[in-house]
């Protein structure tokens, strides 16, 4: 946040005891920035008149911190605040003043002075107020730093997004063109495979615009929760009921291990989606005649639900990725398979509204489990 | 072997597009071979060197894996037509200059469509190509 640790400091101002004193006093002087648990020393620079400070401020780096006589020979302090440092975010300014007048005080804030250091100063004051402007840049850059992290972050989600938005559309195109121009001949019946595939690829898309909307509703909070009174069991079993065809026609096992009824206070429909995407996933990434195992306990927290499966697994490397958005595994093994990558970043960001933990375990090739605490009240 | 007909080779990583892309060369009369990595397409092109033009597309696993293909494709075969497909070029601001730039020193890269490829499309350059 301060090159190599150093915060530069002009002090401008035309008494020489007061360059002088500044300078011995912060040279030796060290801060400890918030959070940051490394010191920060300081460099000064001074100036005994306007002309030399202004033409250094156009032909070298800007200052971190200047120290402003109000008083100077050539001119007034607040006048070079006015013209040339209001503008300047990144630096901040102490006026020093020997006619520190609440009128003078409002004046110079209001353009940008963070502080004030009345004349003549002790040491320790000087310190004081040096030290707080320091804490005071250094949270601003931070914040700064902050929002540009989140603006490119978003910049990225996006750009992923209007990708995978533009796969599915982009083989629908394709399809209609090869029926637009008969490239099978001129039989509907001969493009049934097409047609499917296209249902397929819409299908796949409007799921993604559905994981999309549960995804920014729970981050926004605009998602209303219902925490009602529900029984974990039965909404286990029907969510693997919903799934009895596909694990069918993956030639899969299902099983279930859960009491007859657990009560707990939760949202039904959140705990729906949990149950979804890990089953999907442990159905979607298995082999054939493999096997999915869906458990439900009741734990001192709350709940812990665990979904294993007998399928492809995951490699270590890639276990800590799982649970960013879009993130999908690309290998030989997962190349057919289809989905969006969300999934599991909205399991996540549910299991965050319980306070609730994620494990993964997984063998590479064998297959993988998945554990989820919930913390709620379970009866 | 009916040395009337051509035969192309598609590498891409996307199933729609690999059976769209051999459903149009068929059309256009060409025997078709399909793989779906760079490895596969590499071992096709090892074994079987009567392959008369290649379809790469320019991302799959990895970035510039279409590149990497390219490159060992040209190693084996000089003066076999490689058409470069890709849909990026539009959203990242690249401009896969086929014509001037470095790219096609290095590459000679004969032709690079934006996806979708459109059947239209493909028999025109085609043609252009022969
Ligand atoms: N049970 C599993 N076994 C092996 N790999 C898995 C398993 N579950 C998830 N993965 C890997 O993690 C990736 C992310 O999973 P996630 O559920 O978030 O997305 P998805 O299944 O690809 O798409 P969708 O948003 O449709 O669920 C998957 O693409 C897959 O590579
Ligand atoms: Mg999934």
């Amino acid at each position: 946040m301060f090159k190599n640790r150093i915060c530069k400091i002009a002090v401008v101002d035309d008494e020489e005891g007061i360059r002088l004193g500044s300078k011995s006093i912060l040279e030796a002087f060290e801060v400890e920035v918030d959070e940051d648990e490394e010191t920060l020393n300081f460099q000064i620079v001074d100036f005994a008149d306007k002309n030399s400070f202004v033409i250094n401020l156009e032909k070298e780096d800007d200052p971190d911190l200047v120290l402003l006589d109000c008083k100077l020979p050539d001119g007034n302090g607040i006048d070079i605040l006015d013209e040339y440092l209001s503008e300047k975010d990144d630096v901040v300014v102490i006026i020093i003043t020997a006619y520190a007048t609440v009128e003078n005080a409002v004046k110079t804030t209001k353009m940008g002075a963070f502080d004030f250091l009345a004349k003549p100063f002790t040491p320790d004051q000087l310190r004081h107020s040096v030290r707080k402007a320091v804490n005071h840049l250094y949270l601003k850059r931070k914040a700064v730093q902050l929002e540009k992290k989140q603006k490119s972050i978003r910049f990225e989600f996006l750009s992923v997004l209007a990708h995978e938005l533009k796969s599915p559309i982009n083989a629908v195109e394709g399809y209609l063109d090869l029926m637009e121009n008969e490239i099978m001949g001129d039989q509907i019946g001969k493009y049934s495979k097409i047609i499917g595939n296209c249902t397929d690829r819409i299908g796949g898309m409007r799921k993604l615009i559905m994981d999309l909307l549960d995804l920014t509703r729970i981050e926004s909070g605009k998602k209303k929760r219902e925490v009602t009174r529900i029984d974990a069991a039965t909404i286990l079993r029907e969510a693997m009921a919903n799934f009895k065809l596909s694990a069918e026609q993956s030639k899969l096992e299902i099983q279930i291990k859960a009491p007859d009824k657990l009560e707990i206070d939760g949202d039904e429909g959140e705990l729906m989606i949990i149950y979804n995407n890990l089953i999907s996933n442990a159905i979607k990434y298995n082999r054939e005649n493999g096997r999915v195992t869906a458990k439900l306990s009741k734990i001192e927290q709350g709940i812990e639900i665990e979904v294993e499966d007998t399928g492809i697994g995951l490699k270590e490397e890639d276990r800590k990725r799982l649970f960013q958005e879009f993130t999908r595994i690309k290998n030989e093994k997962t190349r057919n398979i289809q989905g969006s990558g969300l999934g599991l970043s909205i399991v996540r960001k549910i299991t965050d509204l319980y306070q609730g933990t994620i494990e993964v375990n997984s063998k590479y090739g064998k297959g993988t489990v998945f554990k989820i605490r919930l913390n709620c009240s379970s009866y | 072997m009916d040395k009337e007909r051509k035969t192309a080779l598609i590498v891409d990583d996307d199933e729609d597009y690999l059976f769209q892309m051999e459903a149009n060369l068929q059309r256009l009369d060409y025997e078709v071979t399909t793989a779906s990595s760079v490895q596969e397409a590499t071992a096709i092109m090892e074994e079987n060197r009567d392959v008369d033009l290649v379809l790469v597309d320019l991302m799959m696993d990895n970035m510039d894996d279409g590149f990497v293909l390219a490159h060992k494709i040209r190693r084996i075969n000089e003066n076999i037509p490689i058409i470069m497909t890709t849909s990026v070029a539009k959203d990242t601001g690249y401009e896969f200059d086929s014509v001037k730039g470095e790219n096609r020193e290095w590459l000679k890269i004969d032709k690079i469509l934006n996806k979708p490829v459109r059947f239209e499309q493909l028999k025109t350059v085609l043609a252009t190509l022969k």
